[in-house]
């Protein structure tokens, strides 16, 4: 049975992703990797970003909504600020916030294959839920 | 996806079906698609009627929760939807009834240019186009704007821009609402949102968006495209964009500010992504605001790229624009929120109408469609796909009458992205347009794969639709000869 990873699929005119893992650490990194790859092959230069490694900080009581909130912003810094998380170092959800603590590293726009543009996360088909000793999410992107 | 539609789907006539308000607990109006038979086997088959059941349980809706023929599934409302609440009556605010691509719209220019005259000098106007009009991913406008900038750009529209230089001051009569809807607020908009909208006026996207040189190909009503400026062969540009990413974080941050407002004012939504508040609460009010901002900075980026336009027409051709007669013909929003005037059992009632994937088209005689139109009615723009046709359409007295001033938008999607790209494995997009005499460039990697012809249903059928059902009447068919896409 897997464990961790991601998958993408169809959801009408746009893109749905789906990840799994044995920690809300993994299946968080699985989102952002899902993601990174519904958009294409984007590449770190492996060099820490200045700002690196960032805490983030989301307010709800929902945990999908603080992954919905988190994954914006990874997409906000890709394709705003050119920057990729490379590695989530801390996940935390609490009763009415969760907590990330990431690794950031400039895209390296040259080695980078960048195939399609994601607008938005959406609240459409949103979860995160623990099944067992696994965590699987879901979430559908705006092409 | 999710499963069919099973609900039911009362015949009212050839072009018309009902849902009726005692399908669903919640309901206050009864849904109503435009649609053909044909067309309605494929619309249930995905979950679109449920949304426009879902949208019937908003508060103050008026009339009908409404669907036209282009119908297909959204996010909390369907696209191709239509609402119209009164503000007065405790009615609601949607932004899942816009959408994410505030004031994403149609334009469509006009050239004294014929198809022949035009044909030896595609591929350098193509390659031209392609290079003056930024596309696709992290494509950025030659143009920015600093904050202040921005924000003016945002109160006033495209008359800024025009004022500006990128245009000529006629362009704004032929804009919907003149390029500026009045009540926008752009300092409402939050530091992401102008970071986003700095470098991205006067761009044309990606995904779906396009900009096509085209040919009338056929007249359905001479009289109209005369008004309209239209003839046979004649070249057209079509431009296909909305607010980039600064609209999408408008309503990124709506969906955040408004996330509490059920619950605080009591509302019970059948489907949370149709997050509302009252049209006169706080929150609505903010909405509306920023919502009137972004849409204006969609007009001012559909009003640079053309001018960016005119540039390359008058390089290639040689010719200045006005010589070449580039004047615009109409610019339409079909991603959009409006106050607008409508006669609600005898009297005069001022309702929000939500246009999701739906285009204004009011009918001769209107005030606001512009004075040289108004004996025909209102251009109606329908981008088809880049294979066959799109359509030019007139407002018609029905529209006022059964759909809010509201007509389709589009052909609407028959393939998934990921069918589409399975579909051209093996193939050559590129090449088989140009095998049907369309010159393409595509500046990502998927672009013409995901929007290929066949992924796209037939506008005609849905334009077949709004035409019998007497809500905009077809005007003129406009083939594709070259497109740009992101």
């Amino acid at each position: 049975m897997q464990t961790s990873g991601f998958e993408l699929f169809d959801h009408t005119a746009d893109l749905g992703i789906r990840a799994i893992g044995r920690s809300l650490l993994e299946v968080f990194t699985g989102c952002r990797l899902g993601l990174y790859a519904a958009i294409g092959q984007p590449l770190a230069t492996g060099e820490p970003d200045e700002d690196s490694p960032k805490e983030l900080s989301y307010r709800s009581d929902d945990g999908a909504i603080v992954l919905r909130d988190y994954l914006a912003d990874v997409l906000f810094m890709l394709s705003e600020r050119g920057l990729l998380i490379v590695k989530e170092e801390r996940v935390a959800l609490f009763p009415d916030r969760g907590e990330i603590v990431c690794a950031v590293s400039p895209l390296d726009a040259t080695a980078s294959k960048l195939m399609r543009e994601v607008k938005a996360i959406t609240y459409h088909e949103l979860s995160l839920v623990q099944d067992g000793e696994l965590w699987r999410a879901q979430f559908i992107v705006d092409i | 996806m999710a499963d069919a539609y099973t609900g039911p789907l009362k015949k009212l006539d050839d072009n018309r079906f009902l849902i009726p308000r005692s399908y669903k607990q919640g309901m206050l109006v009864d849904g109503l698609i435009f649609s053909s038979e044909r067309l309605l086997r494929s619309i249930a088959e995905d979950k679109a009627p449920e949304q426009v059941a879902n949208v019937a349980c908003l508060p103050g809706i008026v009339k009908y929760s409404i669907a036209m023929p282009d119908i297909h599934w959204g996010y909390g409302f369907c696209i191709g939807g239509v609402a119209a609440t009164d503000p007065e009556r405790g009615g609601v605010i949607s932004p899942g009834g816009v959408g994410y691509d505030i004031n994403c719209g149609v334009r469509l220019v006009r050239t004294n240019l014929t198809k022949n005259e035009a044909r030896p000098r595609l591929q350098d106007l193509v390659d031209a186009l392609f290079s003056a009009i930024p596309t696709g991913m992290g494509q950025r406008s030659p143009v920015s704007f600093n904050r202040g900038e921005l924000a003016q750009l945002m109160h006033e529209g495209s008359p800024y821009v025009i004022r500006k230089g990128f245009g000529w001051e006629e362009d704004s009569e032929a804009t919907e609402a003149r390029g500026t809807l009045a009540g926008a607020q752009p300092d409402l908009l939050s530091d992401r949102a102008y970071e986003r909208g700095g470098t991205q006026c006067g761009s044309l996207g990606s995904g779906n968006h396009f900009l096509e040189v085209q040919t009338v190909d056929r007249i359905d009503d001479p009289h109209a495209a005369e008004v309209y400026g239209l003839f046979p062969g004649q070249v057209t540009v079509m431009i296909h964009s909305g607010s980039r990413g600064l609209g999408y974080q408008v309503c990124e941050d709506a969906l955040f500010d408004l996330r509490d407002a059920p619950k605080k004012y009591g509302i019970k939504l059948p489907d949370r992504q149709l997050i509302c508040a009252p049209f006169r609460s706080e929150e609505g009010k903010r909405y509306f605001g920023a919502m009137n901002a972004a849409a204006n900075f969609a007009w001012a980026n559909r009003q640079i790229m053309t001018h960016l336009t005119r540039e390359v027409f008058e390089q290639v051709f040689g010719r200045s624009a006005e010589a070449l007669g580039m004047s615009l013909v109409y610019d339409v929003a079909h991603n959009i929120a409006k106050l607008e005037e409508y006669e609600i059992d005898g009297m005069a009632r001022q309702l929000c109408v939500h246009r999701k994937g739906a285009t204004r088209a009011f009918p001769p005689g209107h005030p606001e469609t512009p004075e040289r139109y108004r004996s025909v009615g209102q251009p109606v723009l329908i981008p088809g796909d880049m294979g066959r046709y799109s359509y030019v359409l007139a407002g018609q007295p029905g529209s006022m009458q059964h759909s809010f001033g509201s007509s389709c938008h589009g052909a609407g999607r028959r393939l998934s992205r990921s069918a589409a790209i399975r579909a051209s494995r093996g193939r050559s997009i590129a090449d088989e347009l140009l095998a049907r005499g369309v010159v393409a460039r595509a500046r990502g990697r998927t672009g013409l794969a995901e929007e290929q012809p066949d992924a796209y249903k037939d506008v005609l059928e849905v334009v077949d639709v709004v035409h019998n059902a007497g809500i905009s009447k077809r005007v003129a068919r406009l083939a594709p000869l070259a497109v740009i896409k992101g």
